[in-house]
This record gives structure tokens, sequence and C-alpha cells, in this order.
């Protein structure tokens, strides 16, 4: 059954193209964190300091922000990509899964703009704006 | 524990998180927080990274799916975006002029109120005769699918959609001022307020809280809030529920998606009163 009575819509073609960027985006970022994952648990450690030990995995100190066992900024991410750190491979891997629902908003601008939808690029575009502020306001 | 066994818990419970999060246009929230810090007794601050995490895998994870179907209206939902960006950038300038714990209390019991108009109409496949309002007109707000439960097109617009966008923009209020995610608010907003099928509403939900999360994801990245040892089985597990989810939707009745709706409205419901009521939100 599954494709009968859909078809030669005009505009599918957004569908399939969002979709394919939605679906590459989430296998690549799932493929890198099980690539991190498999490597913490050969490896016996994360890469920085924890080893694989859980209560040291998970500790929190609030106080101690930059002495976690883990990297929270881009730099030391890509630093840790350099020496294959499981721990950074696993951040690069959710670092994607968090930029595709911003790059789906992107290509929807691009996806209106090609149909010639000006109304919707134009709401797009300021919904756009809005989370840029939002992320720049906190 | 054992760093592995705390993994596959972890995956697991993520896993029915995505599936149920897929289904019902939520972030599945609901299910993961309380599991981490009730049963596995993570700090909150990882239980809640863990969760944003687990937002943008549902919403991404089911949205390939969906928006292939074309169950995802990706005009309504960028409209409708509008009023949620704005509502959650109020919600956090107002967070610091309320106490959240009267709020958690307001809100969960407007949600629970909410379950009474969906109990109404529980057994409804379809929403019937919707003219549409003129916004909806002028902004193209409507569009078709083929449900595979009847085997047919079903083709739907948009009703009384300033109400919807209102609601639209509470909801994003609500999650700006509480820290919680706005599905169940955008879902009732859509299915209550606009008249959109049920499957609509959740897939075109699903697209757009993605989308919120992300934007304040990195907040919490750079906080440190977001552990890789938690939030890696988190997103493996809430990717594999989702794509189960999306897989399953189009064949399943919109009632029982609404049924399930409803019970997992009380769930979300109770939780927020009972965050809002004890010390320590």
């Amino acid at each position: 059954m599954g494709s009968n009575g859909r078809g030669e819509d005009v505009g599918r073609r957004k569908e399939v193209v969002l979709s394919l960027v939605l679906r590459w985006g989430v296998v690549s970022s799932a493929a890198i964190i099980i690539l991190g994952l498999i490597l913490m648990i050969l490896t016996g450690h994360s890469g920085y300091g924890a080893g694989f030990d859980i209560d040291r995995l998970l500790y929190f100190d609030e106080s101690k922000i930059p002495h976690r066992f883990y990297p929270t900024n881009l730099k030391t991410i890509l630093n840790g990509l350099l020496s294959l750190k499981p721990f950074s491979i696993i951040e690069l891997g959710l670092i994607i899964l968090i930029a595709t629902p911003i790059l789906r908003v992107g290509m929807s601008i691009l996806l209106f703009g090609i149909e010639g939808d000006k109304k919707y690029v134009a709401i797009t575009i300021l919904v756009l704006i809005i989370l840029i502020l939002s992320i720049l306001a906190v | 524990m054992d760093p592995v066994i705390f993994l596959l818990i972890v995956f697991l419970v993520s896993a029915a998180a995505g599936f149920l999060g897929s289904l019902l246009g939520l972030g599945g929230g609901v299910i993961v927080v309380p599991a981490m810090t009730l049963l596995l007794h993570i700090n909150i601050h990882f239980a809640i990274g863990a969760s944003i995490v687990s937002v943008i895998a549902t919403s991404s994870g089911a949205a390939a799916a969906y928006v292939k179907e074309r169950i995802t209206n990706i005009r309504i939902g960028m409209f409708l975006e509008i009023a949620t960006t704005i509502g959650a950038i109020s919600g956090a300038v107002a967070a610091a002029l309320v106490q959240a714990s009267m709020l958690f209390v307001v809100f969960g019991v407007v949600l629970i109120l909410s379950v009474i108009p969906l109990v109404r109409k529980i057994g409804e496949e379809f929403p019937m005769d919707v003219a549409g309002d003129r916004l909806a007109r002028s902004l193209n707000l409507e569009g078709r699918y083929y449900d595979e439960a009847v085997g047919r097109d079903i083709e739907y617009r948009a009703d009384r959609t300033p109400i919807g966008f209102g609601m639209m923009y509470v909801a994003g209020l609500v999650s700006g001022l509480l820290g919680i995610g706005s599905g169940p608010f955008k879902v009732l907003a859509m299915d209550l307020a606009m008249r959109l099928p049920m499957k609509v509403s959740s897939a075109t939900s699903n697209f757009m809280i993605g989308v919120t999360a992300a934007a304040s994801a990195g907040i919490y990245f750079l906080r440190g809030d977001v552990n890789p040892f938690v939030a890696a089985p988190v997103a493996l597990g809430v990717l594999l529920g989702a794509t189960l989810g999306a897989r399953w939707l189009p064949k399943a009745r919109s009632s029982l998606i609404r049924k399930i709706f409803a019970v997992v409205l009380i769930m979300v419901a109770l939780q927020m009163i009972i965050r809002g009521s004890t010390v320590g939100v």
C-alpha cells in the first residue's frame, strides 16, 4: 500500500530533500557516537581523566566547571579529536545532532525560495533571526 | 554499577522515550528526567542536559520519516514557530521575575484541565467540517497526507489560527519560564484550537520542538550539563525508539494516538504539580 494515493504533487521534492538532510544528520551523528562509545569501552578510558569509572564519569561539582571529566567547548573538542579521545568523538556526534534542526531551518529557506514561495521565505527567515537572537540573548 | 550496564539501561529507557515522544510530538523528557534522577540517581543537571538531547534526537529521528510521508506540515510548523520562539524569549526574560514553583503547579493544573476537551473528542478519527479561517487560507495552512490506517488521503486545513498562534506563544512562554519542553502544549494548540488531524499535530509538533531545543542546547552544552557518558546512550536509544515510533504512527489509528496522548498528558501534569509543590525545583 504505502505509496498509493500520493505521488506527483508539486512541492514533493521539498519534502524529499529535507528528509534526506535529516536522515544524513541523524545517521552520521549516530555512527560517530557509536564509534566513540566503542573506543571508550575497548580502551577503557574516556580521554579526559575519568577512565571507565562510573563514579568519576558521573561526577558533578557545580563549583569546578573547568575540571569536569569531559570537554565543553569546541576548541578542546577539536584538540581531542586530533588524538582520537573517545569523549571528544562522542561530543562531535552530539554537536552534529544538535546542528541538524538548525540546518533544517536553513534548508527550508532555500527550498521555499526555489518554490517561489516568498511569504514562507520571509516567515522562515524571521524564525531563524528570532532563534539567533534567543541564543545571543541568554 | 558497571558502566556498560549503566549505558544499556540508559539506552533502553531512552528507546522507550523516543518511541513515545515520536508518536505524541513530545521530546521524551517525561520519561528521561524521572528515570535518570529517581532510578539512576544522576545529578539533575545531567538529566536536564540529557533531556535536551532527547528532544532533539526524537525530533530529527522521527522527522526524517514524517516529513517524507508528508504527515508533518512544514508551513504550519514554521508559521507557529514564530509564536513559540518569541514566547520562549519572553519566558526566559520573565523567569527572573516570577516564582517557578508556583508556575509549575499552575501550568500542571492547566494541562490536567485540558484533558477534558480532549476526552470529549476521544473517539474522533479525523476532524470533520473544518471550514478554515481567513488567516489559514491566506497563509496556505492546509495539506493532505495518506493515512495508512484508513487507506486513503486525508485533506485538512487549519481553523481558528489566531487562537492556535496565541496558544503557541503560551507554549513557548511556559518552556522559557520553566525550562521544560512544550510538546504537550503544542499538540494541544494544534489538536484542540486549530483542529488539525492528530497525526499532523503530533508530527508537526515533533518538527518544531527540535528547532526550539537546538537553539537552547548550546547553552546547556557550554555550561557542562551535557555529559557525553549520559548523552551518548540517550541519543542512540532515542534515535532508535523514534525511528520505530515513526514507522508505527502512519499505521496507527488517530483515535488511539489521542488516547495515549491523554494518558501521557496526565503524567506530565502530575510531574509538574509534584515538582512545583516540593522544595527545590
